[in-house]
């Protein structure tokens, strides 16, 4: 049967639930970097800091490679520019709240949507 | 590291200061004395480390500019001050390498890149603490793609 799905929209935020049917869940969001200057220290560390304040593992992924967000060493060794596609993968209790929290983080600091 | 951006002249070993605010302004005074920025720069490094402080971890910090100081840019490079005994950087964070950083245009994320590479390792910030000359911490840092 169909072992992907979408959730409906939360907060105008667009995730998707995707896993195979038993095993967990994870969430997922791809923003495109608007940011002039990218991901640099300033934004690394917010957005270290916003992800350490959850429990669930969350990565960055770019370019083929993943980090975790809660590394500032490994946020800032991806090297993200303008015109960048990032996701974010949230995986654990508080998935949703962290998601959500990353995402305003992303918009409110300019980053990218 | 391109040579531009960082030789030896870049380096500053067994320093010591009292307080970040020095270490910051030795960290700057590097970039203006190799002409990688105006001396304007280093107000606006004290301001940035006002704004969040740039302790990475792992006893290292990378001090640099406010973003409206990209102007005061002439060419990117970097600065590194070794601080064996270690400098208080507030919350209990003791930094003992700061490296300072010059971004010209969209060069600072490719110098953040290199630099989160090398010391995203132990291995390698116990050889830049403990390096114990300038051609040794420059091949630390040559080594990094």
């Amino acid at each position: 049967m169909n072992s992907t799905y979408i959730a409906k929209d939360n907060k105008n935020t667009k995730q998707h639930r995707i896993g195979e049917k038993g095993e967990i869940p994870m969430l997922q969001k791809t923003i495109n970097i608007t940011s002039e200057s990218g991901i640099h220290a300033r934004p690394a560390t917010l957005l270290v800091n916003k992800a350490s304040s959850f429990t669930s593992n969350i990565d960055l992924e770019f370019n083929g490679k993943k980090v975790n967000l809660k590394s500032i060493m490994g946020v800032m060794s991806l090297g993200i520019g303008q015109g960048a596609s990032v996701t974010f993968h949230v995986d654990g209790d508080d998935e949703q709240e962290a998601l959500d929290a990353i995402v305003e983080l992303m918009s409110k600091e300019g980053l990218g949507a | 590291m391109d040579k531009n951006i960082l030789n030896e002249k870049n380096i500053t070993l067994n320093a010591s200061f009292s307080s970040k605010e020095d270490a910051i302004k030795q960290t700057g005074q590097i970039l203006v004395e190799n002409g990688h920025v105006e001396a304007s720069y280093i107000e606006k490094m004290l301001e940035r480390e006002e704004l969040t402080s740039t302790y990475m971890g792992n006893f290292v910090a990378i001090p640099h500019g406010t973003e409206d100081a990209k102007k005061m840019v002439l060419n990117s490079g970097l600065s590194i001050v070794q601080v064996p005994n270690g400098v208080d950087f507030g919350s209990g964070n003791i930094v003992k390498v700061l490296i300072g950083i010059a971004g010209k245009g969209n060069e600072h994320l490719d110098i953040l890149s290199k630099i989160a590479i090398l010391c995203s390792e132990e291995e390698n910030i116990n050889k830049i603490l403990q390096a114990s000359s300038e051609s040794e911490m420059l091949s630390l840092f040559n080594e990094v793609n």
